[in-house]
């Protein structure tokens, strides 16, 4: 009897103690900091997670932002104008204005001692300040101005960008995953406008041109507040463009998960970016995982038929990159030239182009079918039959423009699910 | 992209469109074993018994649709049976390939009114593609490059009306 009694006491004490603590750690999980450019600030209502979702004070963050507020205590209505943006929203209706659109927020605003609090996200995407969410310390990080260090120096951006101006495809297919769309954006290699895979989303936006040779009277045209180009494509013209727009210069055409993050950066998605990389690191896992044996580490030949007629094999670039990320090898005869692209201008050299397996892009450039003799002559003659992957049945004609015109995120994703469909996998 | 030239290289001219759709429901029958005979198989049987092939361009008006569940499962379904079809080609198994392009054209039968209410031009295109996979498995000899090249095509087809269904 004593020993049940020592026993329940114990029990008891535990009880106690563990029941002190919870509503303390409890209470620490939801409370939320905010910053605003580094500095701490604080609310007379304090930001919280609610449902898993951290909700901030709307008012007082659009007021330390420079915002004028206007409440209707009695419809618990809030007209915010900060700069040009004018925001109309109400506890309890998911559904607000922003400049007159309607959008809806992922929760309606709850009412709290005069203030609303509204999902941390709605503040960067209508005050035009860059929202960072850390996780780990509960913070959430505002910032009204960015300076971004690119591969031709440092650009400062004073508000969130709403009128991009983007000068490569890869960017015009990541600005249509980040949801941003752009007022103008080069023309695509084929397909113009712009891809078919992306041009849905792309109506309205005005074309500036080729990615070699934007159309720089157009842009400026534009007036855009921030312009996207890449280093390889548009150094020579830097400074021109600088003085159009703030410009952020990619630092390598094919690098899509570089270009992407440059891009999330300033367009204040840097959560979706992360979202997709994270995706695709599992995707690539998983491929990795499935592929069979006998394919792992196969040499893989990226080739495409010029329209000189000579055959080039890629061993850099998009496609080359992603193989390369997926555990493929090069073909030794083209990892022994050191080149990045390597020409190979005689039938008598077809073996150059050999692989385990061959992936031929070859791109219809002027929409006229001539492309397609010359790979013919290529495809018919003698020492290409002699080919190992072509005996093997591994000669694979893919799509020019997600393996290798586009050079973007969702064009990766595409090329990716391909490589499902060649390696007979499933998905 | 696939030239339209291959699609429309002498095969259909040298079978006469009535013919070739004869020759598609019974090669079809024949593909299938007495157990996995389906309503598709029957309708196939009394079109050519009937005669009722009514339109020389279109090879599935005739083929009953298959039994689905929802859209997403039935587009996914037809992109592993798209992945298999490319197996069987570089396998030379022709009666399997057959086998898969008479269950393709099941599905497709199956959810052409609602893809044609979500992107009747992706529609088409992915009917055209599918009629273009069932002349190609039908003619003798494969051209084994054109087939993956048409499923290829097929694939990536399917791919977008996922896309396109997940964010309607």
């Amino acid at each position: 009897m004593r020993n049940w009694l020592k026993k329940m006491s114990l029990m008891t004490i535990i009880m106690a103690v563990f029941l002190a603590v919870i509503p303390i750690t409890a209470s620490a999980a939801s409370m939320v900091k905010v910053t605003i450019d580094g500095k701490a600030v604080s609310f007379d209502v304090s930001p919280q997670v609610i449902n898993g979702r951290t909700m901030v004070p709307y008012k007082a963050i659009a007021e330390k932002l420079g915002g004028k507020v206007k409440f209707d205590q009695s419809s618990k209505k809030a007209t915010i104008t900060k700069d040009t943006n004018k925001i109309e929203l109400a506890a309890g209706k998911k559904t607000v204005s922003v400049n007159g659109k309607s959008v809806t927020l992922d929760a309606a605003p709850v009412n709290a001692k005069g203030d609303l609090l509204v999902p941390l996200r709605f503040v960067g995407e209508s005050l035009g300040v860059w929202v960072n969410w850390n996780a780990k310390q509960n913070t959430a990080a505002l910032l009204t101005k960015k300076t971004i260090t690119h591969s031709l120096g440092t650009t400062t951006l004073n508000s969130v960008p709403k009128r991009a101006v983007i000068l490569f495809n890869g960017s015009v297919d990541i600005s249509v995953l980040l949801g941003v769309k752009p007022v103008g954006a080069v023309e695509s290699y084929v397909q113009q406008p712009f891809y078919e895979y992306i041009r849905p989303s792309l109506i309205g936006t005005k074309t500036l041109g080729d990615e070699t040779q934007p159309n720089i009277e157009a842009i400026v045209a534009l007036k855009p507040d921030v312009i996207i180009a890449t280093k390889v494509r548009h150094e020579k013209i830097y400074s021109q463009l600088s003085k159009i727009a703030p410009t952020v210069v990619t630092e390598d055409l094919a690098d899509w998960k570089d270009n992407l993050q440059v891009a999330a950066s300033v367009f204040n998605k840097e959560d979706k970016a992360e979202q997709f990389l994270t995706d695709w690191k599992a995707q690539v896992a998983d491929f990795k995982k499935k592929l069979s044996a006998k394919d792992r580490g196969a040499e893989v030949s990226i080739i495409r038929i010029n329209p000189n007629g000579s055959a080039r094999a890629y061993n850099s670039g998009f496609a080359y990159q992603i193989f390369e990320e997926l555990g493929f090898s090069v073909p030794k005869q083209q990892a022994a030239l050191k080149q990045e692209l390597v020409t190979v201008t005689s039938k008598e050299q077809v073996s150059l182009l050999d692989g385990d397996y061959i992936f031929d892009f070859t791109t219809d450039w002027d929409g006229d079918g001539a492309i397609f003799k010359l790979q013919k002559e290529w495809i018919d003659s003698p020492l290409w039959a002699n080919l190992k992957a072509v005996k093997n049945k591994k000669y694979y004609k893919v799509n020019a423009v997600t393996w290798n015109l586009s050079g973007g995120a969702l064009a990766a994703e595409k090329m990716l699910n391909d490589l499902y469909f060649y390696f007979d996998l499933n998905d | 992209m696939v030239p339209e030239k291959f699609i429309q290289t002498g095969v259909l001219k040298l079978y006469g469109y009535n013919i070739l759709c004869a020759l598609v429901f019974i090669v079809l029958l024949a593909g299938c074993t007495p157990n996995e005979k389906s309503e598709f198989s029957t309708n196939a049987e009394q079109a050519v018994e009937s005669n009722n092939i009514d339109s020389h361009r279109d090879k599935l008006t005739v083929i009953a649709p298959a039994d689905l569940g929802d859209i997403p499962t039935a587009l996914e379904e037809m992109q592993s049976k798209v992945k298999l079809y490319k197996q069987a080609v570089e396998s030379d198994s022709v009666q399997e390939a057959t086998k898969l392009v008479g269950e393709l054209a099941g599905f497709m039968k199956a959810v052409e009114e609602e893809l044609k209410v979500k992107d009747s031009a992706a529609f088409e295109i992915l009917h055209t593609d599918l009629e273009s996979l069932i002349t190609g498995t039908l003619t003798e000899p494969w051209d084994k490059g054109l087939l993956i090249q048409l499923d290829y095509k097929l694939y990536q087809g399917l791919r977008d009306m996922r896309e396109a269904w997940d964010t309607k």
